[in-house]
Parts: structure tokens; sequence; C-alpha cells
């Protein structure tokens, strides 16, 4: 289980291109998209080569101006991500 | 509602996101990642300079998640990609874990290409072995054939462990850290301007400036969270212009209103161009100059820092860095010759992109920050450029205040901290105190409780002149801590190489990797790192950060600071001191090294205790449990007395307790309270009411402007080896990419270093883009690939490749020419050709 936050910068004429193009991604999801062009954005994948690819892909994404990273959860175990919680 | 680990994860994931960029996320409660068994803890990021927070996840003593911190004030939540994947740079496949010796069985063979492991008993019993027979204790030198080679990314008391324990133990000066590589020439022009290293500003400036210079840095890629905040002034503020100087195109330029490309060294003249606009418009702030300034000039024609017998030595008609005071006619005189069609035609920048430049420096209502880091630092007259834009800030009276500032950037995370605060280069004892200076000696002999005399007054061998005397056989005994510097040092087969392999020498290396460094070594011991012990770093801005041990070592590993206090165990004061040091100290001269620099009733004061944070998790300190006291802590207090007791005032930080619980401190920190811009009154408590600025570092209070014309490059394109050739970094991998490389995720992303090149060029020679090419300078050569599309797009004539890759050895090809005055390599100006390969 590969996990991550982020924040997409794109302008405002660019955003909805850009939130199109993100959502079209599998397991990329936008969470919030604000009026100035930011977007908060989560990539759910099952391993981290795949979620690498994935964040390299969303920083050449036409419209995109930059990505701040800010969280990532590894988990090298793929047994523990079926767990459940309350 | 059942809500999955995934989904929790998720959320926890969008809210931090969100956090970070100050949104509010609807419906996503505050999701509290504790509840799924992951220890939080603050840390600080393992790379640059910059000194980002971080916050480190453990579960079941791994490190299974990383976040941007967001109550850091650094990079308020924000990653770059190499921080994103920090954790995973303890875990590359192929780590040390126990200390390997070259040779058969045990048994050390220098001839030998196989390794066999060995205990730590061993390792140091051969260490110590090959030490005593380099040391003559009755030497009135000192021990000059012995050696250590640090670190910028050493802690703080592994830097200040390493200085005391070689120069008033081992009574050797030759220590120097791989910031000699990297920010020498930013700190001899800050000791030369102002008396006092480190930047006046901070990285408020970042918000509070009008227009941003970069001269030279190219940010977007080597610092991108400080670019993050810089883009966010550029795109938000009215009127914030961006200027990018540099000598090929980079993914600053994309935000470049100004982009600026010159011609190598050439900065020289610009900088003297901006000098001679500003004072042919009578732009000046007469009143600061008058009031705050020196006007001086330099030593001219002082060679390249080659070796003596170089034809360039032998030619050079100057010597040395002595100041000579000017009057403001002569200055204008000296800047005169560098009008705007001298400086177009010598530097190839446009005239009307040079005079805009000019402008927003002589407008008295923009607030400008200059920044800039290795462009500036890496070249043969760096402290002279470092010199001449603080010129420029200081005839404008443009320093010392929010946004107006020169910014000088650092490489490492504790460059600053450990490499320059607490003295491990040659000449350096803690808190800019020099060796050659008699009282500053004596300052440091009484607070090390060591007798008068102990420390050598000669400054020891800096980094270029380790591996000439390696080579030479002057040097024998040698260790190499926290860096991969046979990767990293100009002209690898000429100097580093031969004086490895030299039979004389005996060579340790302490990492986590098998780097390039290593496995030309002769033993190297296995090393914790990052997170794997307690530590410290200060960053770019003064900022002290600390943070607590997280997981253990991996196999055998111990930290930097434990292999150096071990050992210091196997010396007695009769191997290292002279009979008048042993008299004069009144000690036994039976009395270990480890006794009399550590557990001496100042060091060893701190009890063991149990480490525990704000929320009563419980930590591990290696170092505590085999020493029996709080070792990080004793030095580390220690230490602080140098910047209490000293001579030399302005260095104050915070005790050691404080830093466990804040998002560190800018010094000086007078009574609990940090500093954002020093030497101006109401920021700085070290100017006193009345005073406006005072530049207390120097004694009348007057920082110096001083002249230096430009001079060429130790060696330019010609018919044999017709492109200049640069080096550097990428934005995936830091330095010599021995960890970032072994990060699945950032290999792949940039596997192999590839050479760029104008599509012009390459397509003169015949190369189609991805042809292999034998690249090659009179030093050396490697096979590489064209990129002619790539991020990097050089003008005509010149090329760039990075140096992280271990299989494409760069420094094969670099000259050793350096700054005659800051010992500092120039990285970024050689000659070279590109052939088919």
């Amino acid at each position: 289980m590969s996990i991550s936050g982020l924040v997409v910068h794109s302008t405002p004429e660019k955003a909805p291109g850009v939130k199109t193009q993100l959502t079209d991604i599998p397991g990329v999801e936008v969470h919030a998209a604000m009026d100035d062009g930011r977007m908060v954005v989560t990539v759910d994948q099952l391993d981290d080569k795949t979620s690498a690819d994935i964040l390299f892909k969303i920083k050449d994404l036409e419209g995109v101006v930059d990505t701040a990273l800010v969280y990532n959860y590894f988990d090298q175990g793929s047994d523990s991500a079926k767990e459940e919680l309350q | 509602m059942k809500l999955s680990r995934r989904d929790f994860i998720k959320a926890n994931a969008a809210t931090a996101a969100a956090a970070a960029a100050g949104i509010a996320l609807p419906g996503v409660s505050s999701a509290n990642a504790a509840e799924d068994g992951i220890r939080w803890d603050k840390g600080v990021c393992r790379f640059c300079g910059t000194g980002c927070g971080v916050l480190l996840g453990v579960k079941g003593g791994q490190m299974v998640a990383t976040q941007g911190d967001p109550d850091a004030p650094v990079n308020k939540g924000l990653n770059c990609i190499k921080g994103y994947f920090l954790s995973k740079i303890m875990y590359g496949a192929d780590r040390l874990t126990k200390p390997l010796l070259r040779g058969k069985g045990g048994k050390f063979d220098k001839a030998s290409n196989e390794w066999s492991e060995i205990s730590w008993d061993q390792a140091y019993d051969i260490m110590a072995e090959k030490w005593k027979a380099a040391i003559d204790p009755n030497d009135p030198k000192g021990a000059t054939k012995v050696g250590m080679f640090g670190s910028g990314q050493w802690t703080i008391w592994e830097g200040y462990a390493a200085s005391k324990f070689m120069k008033a133990g081992l009574r050797s000066n030759n220590i120097d850290p791989n910031a000699r590589h990297c920010m020498a020439s930013a700190v001899g022009a800050f000791m030369r301007a102002f008396g006092i290293d480190e930047p006046m500003g901070c990285y408020d400036d970042l918000e509070h400036a009008d227009a941003f210079v970069l001269w030279g840095a190219n940010m977007a890629e080597m610092h991108p969270i400080l670019w993050s905040r810089l883009t966010d002034t550029r795109l938000t503020k009215k009127g914030c212009e961006v200027h990018v100087l540099s000598t090929f195109e980079h993914r600053s330029f994309e935000l470049a209103d100004n982009g600026m490309i010159f011609t190598p060294q050439t900065d020289l003249a610009i900088a003297n161009y901006i000098a001679n606009y500003i004072l042919t418009n009578n732009a000046q702030s007469d009143d600061f100059l008058s009031k705050h300034v020196n006007l001086t000039k330099t030593v001219t024609d002082i060679g390249y820092g080659l070796r003596p017998e170089h034809p360039l030595e032998k030619a050079k008609t100057g010597k040395g860095g002595k100041l000579t005071k000017i009057t403001m006619a002569e200055y204008k005189e000296a800047v005169s010759k560098y009008t705007l069609e001298y400086t177009t035609k010598l530097s190839g920048v446009p005239a009307a992109q040079l005079e805009r430049l000019a402008k927003v420096y002589a407008d008295p209502k923009k607030k400008v920050m200059s920044l800039w880091t290795m462009g500036m630092n890496q070249h043969t007259r760096g402290v002279w450029i470092n010199g001449l834009v603080y010129n420029i800030h200081l005839m404008m009276g443009k320093i010392s205040e929010p946004g107006n500032g020169p910014f000088s950037l650092t490489g490492q995370p504790s460059a600053c901290g450990t490499a320059r605060e607490v003295g491990t280069f040659a000449h350096r004892l803690p808190a800019d105190l020099v060796v050659k200076n008699k009282a500053h000696r004596a300052a440091a002999e009484k607070i090390w409780k060591v007798p008068v005399g102990v420390i050598p007054p000669k400054p020891g061998y800096h980094a270029v002149l380790h591996h000439r005397m390696l080579k030479d056989g002057k040097l024998n005994a040698y260790w190499v801590m926290c860096t991969n510097n046979m990767q990293a040092a100009p002209n690898m087969n000429e100097e580093g190489l031969p004086g490895y392999r030299n039979p004389k020498n005996f060579i340790v290396v302490s990492d986590p990797y098998f780097t390039v460094t290593a496995q030309a070594a002769d033993l190297v011991l296995p090393t914790a790192m990052w997170m794997e012990k307690e530590g410290a770093y200060g960053n770019a801005e003064r900022r002290t950060q600390f943070w607590r041990q997280q997981v253990k070592p991996q196999g055998e590993s111990k930290s930097d600071i434990m292999q150096l206090v071990e050992f210091s165990k196997r010396f007695k004061l009769s191997d290292v001191w002279s009979k008048e040091n042993i008299a004069a100290s009144g000690y036994p001269a039976d009395k270990s090294l480890y006794e009399v620099l550590f557990a001496n009733g100042q060091v060893d004061k701190f009890p063991k205790q149990d480490i525990v944070d704000g929320s009563g998790n419980k930590y591990d300190n290696e170092e505590m449990d085999k020493f029996g006291f709080y070792l990080q802590k004793g030095m580390y207090e220690e230490y602080r007395r140098f910047q209490f007791e000293g001579p030399k005032p302005g260095h104050e930080m915070a005790d050691f307790d404080t830093y466990h619980k804040v998002r560190g401190q800018r010094w000086p920190v007078i009574d609990g309270k940090e500093t954002l811009w020093r030497f101006r009154e109401g920021y700085d408590p070290h100017v006193k009411k009345g005073e406006g600025v005072k530049f207390y570092g120097k004694p009348d209070g007057k920082a110096n402007i001083i002249f230096a014309p430009y001079e060429p490059a130790a060696e330019s394109p010609d018919k044999d080896f017709p492109y200049w050739l640069s080096t550097g970094r990428v934005l995936e991998h830091w330095h010599t990419g021995s960890m970032t490389n072994r990060v699945p995720e950032l290999h792949r992303a940039y596997p192999n270093a590839k050479l760029y090149m104008h599509p012009d060029d390459a397509k003169a020679q015949g190369f189609k883009r991805g042809d292999a090419v034998k690249l090659s300078t009179r030093r050396g050569e490697l096979e590489t690939r064209v990129e002619t599309r790539g991020r990097n797009k050089p003008p005509k004539g010149l090329v760039y490749i990075p140096f992280f890759d271990a299989g494409q050895l760069v420094n094969k090809l670099t000259l050793d020419a350096t700054d005659p005055l800051s010992k500092e390599t120039d990285y970024k100006k050689c000659a070279c050709k590109v052939e088919k390969a």
C-alpha cells in the first residue's frame, strides 16, 4: 500500500483541465479545488513504484505549475493493507 | 461508520496536504494518526541546506511514514521529491552491517581486491596501530601525518567531537570538511566583508522582497522548497520580479522575468558593472556608506590554487587576500572600466537585460534579495564574486532588513551548523575562532581543559591538499566520515585515487553504504545514519534544529560520534602529546584521550536519563547506553561555552533541552529570543539603541566593500577542447547519489547522468539525442549519452553533466583549480571535448 497526499498548483484558467486529467488517472482523487488553481490530491496505489511514476507524471501534466508533496505512507506488507479499523 | 485502514490513511494524507496549503477540507475530520499505532516525532530532512522540518512515523521499529511538518517555519508542511522519499534512504538493500578490512582472512593487504569481515575491536586495533605509527608525540609541528575528512552532514556534536579529537587530542589541524568544496568561498567572503560568518538575513526575506536575483543558482531544482516560497511571492505580490543569471538555461528560467545567460567567469564583470551603474547614476546611499562601510581593494592576479609547479602558479604576480583602503574616487575609477558596452561584449548578456538588472539594485524603493550557491562559491574567484555582490548591497544600504539582503544558500544540511560553526575546517576552532590566533587557541584550550600549547598554531591541510599530500606520501593515516569524497573531489585520476592507493597510506571510511570512496579505502566502518542517532543540524538561515533517535542502527553500525569516542580510548597521552604538554597538563602520562576529552568531568556531567517526548513516548540513545552518560548533551553544552565565554560574541544559542521542544531557533539566541536580521537595531540584540546598523564582526563596526576585477578562468575552451564543462546536480538526486540512488523511485526517475548539449552543437558533430558519446578533458574520459531536449538548455559552446552517478565519475574530468583564498574547487569551468563513443 502506498498513499500520498499532495497539493497541485495550477492557474485559475487551467485548473478545470488539470482536474479532469487528474481524475482520469486510476487511484487519483481530487479532494478540494480552490479558485486560485490549487488542488488537494491523493494518490492511492498498491506499490511505491507505480505511485512514484504517477507523481512524476502529475508534475508534467499540461497546466500544472508546481506540485508540493506533503504526506506519504509506505507499507511493504500487502496483507496489512486489508486490515480494518473502526 | 466503518473506515478501512486504507481510507483512514488516505484521509490523513488529504488532511495533511490541505493543512500545508492552508486549505480547509470539508467533510474530513482531522484524523489522528496516533490511532494507527504510528509514533510521530519531529525531525529534520537529511539532504540540502534548506533544513525542512519533517514528521517521522515509526511503527514496529521501522520508519513507515513521513510528512512535511506543518509546524516547521521553513517548509510549512511541504516536501520536495527527495524529502518525500526520505525514510527510504536508511533501507537501501546493501547497507553495510560489519567492519570490512581489505585483504583475505582478516589480514590487511593493501594490494588485495578482496574484503573480509572483522570485529569492531579488530578495526580499532589496526587503526590505532596505523595512527600511532604516523604520530611522533614530540614533533613541535604536531601530528602532520594523520588527517580526517569530515562533513557538513555530520551532526553538530559529531563535527565538534571530531574537531576536538583532532586538534586537542591528536594535535593535528589536518581536519577539513567537504564543505570546503561547497561553502568555503562564502565563509571567506563573510569574514572579509563582515568579520563574522553566515547570512545576516533569513528565509523570511523570501516573503518581504520585491525582487529576487539568482546569481548562478538553480533553486527550482536544488532548493525546491525555498523556490516554492519565492514563487508564491512572485505570483501574489504586485510588481515582484525575478532575475536569473546562469551560464545555461535551467528550470528556474520558467519563472524568470529577466533570464540572462552569461559566459562563464564574467559574473565578476557583471557585478562590477552594476556597481558602476549605481555610482555613475549617483544612486548609492552616501549616508550608509559614510557610517557603516570601509572602501577597500584586494590583491590581484593571485593564481588558481593548483600545485606550485603548474605554469599558472608560476605566472602569477600577486598572492593572498590583503585589503588596502581606497577612496571613493579610486573605487569609482576601478569600476569605471565595467561599462555597459564592455560588460555586454564580455558576458554575452544583451545590454537591455543587464541594465534592467542594474536598475533593480539601484532603485532605492525596491527591496532586493540576492541568492546564490555553487555557481558563485565553486569559482576560482569565489571569495571575490561573493564580495562583489556584497558591495552592491552595501552601497545601497540594502542589507540586514526584511526583504533586503544578500543570501548565501547552502548545499548540505549542516554546512553551517556543523562544518562552519563548530570549527571543522583546517584553520578554524568553534564559534568563528582560528588556530593561528594565540588568544583564540588559549580560549579553546581553557574550555577543553587541555594545557596551553596543545593546539598547533599552523592551519592544517585543506581538502584539495589532503589528496595531494596523500599522493605525495606526506599524509599517511586518514579517516573519512560521512561523505563520498572520492566521487566528489576534483581530478580523481591524478590526485584522489593515487592518494588513497599509495602503499604508504592507510585509509578508513565510515559510511552506511559501500560508496566509491569506501571501495577505494582499506578499512570500511558501517555507520549509523540520520534517525538512527540523536542529532542536530544548523541550516542556511542560522536555524539550529534537533531530533531524537527514532530507530535502531542496522547490523553492527555505530554513529560517527560513537566511533570517534571509542577510538579515543585507544590512545594514552604519551602516544600523542609531548613531554612538555603532559607536564603542563598535570595529567598522568598514561591517562587515555577518552578521559581527557570526553569522560573529563565536564562532557560526562549529564547522567543517563530516559529520553521522552511531550506525549510521553520513549526513545533510544545508543551512545548513552554505551558510555553511561548523555554524550550529546555534554558535547553541546561544552560547545555552547565557546559562544558565551569565547572572544567573539554573536553566536549564542539556546540550551540543549530547548531545541528538543522547538522547531529550531535562529542564532544569536539571547534570553530565549531568536534573531531574524543581524546587525540592525531593533532586530539584533547585539546592536544597542541608537547605533542603527553595526557590523560588529569588525572592530570598527564597519563592513568592507572590496573591489576585485574580472580575471579569466583557470582553463577555458580552446582548439583541442572546445567546450566549457559545467557540473552540478539534478532535482532527484543529492550530491553523489549514495542515498538517493538507493531509493528505487528516485533512481527510476533519473537513473543515469546525461550530457546536456545545445542541439546545434550536437548536430554539427553528428550526434542524435540519446547517442553514446565520449566526454573527455586533459585529465580523463567517460562515456555518457547526449541530451538535447531536457530540462537544462546550455548555450552553444557549453555542456552540463550532473555528478551523482557512480557509473559516470564526472570528477575524473574536473580540474583541481581552486580559489587561492578559500581553497574551494571550481567545478563549473574547465575545457572538454565530446566525441562519438
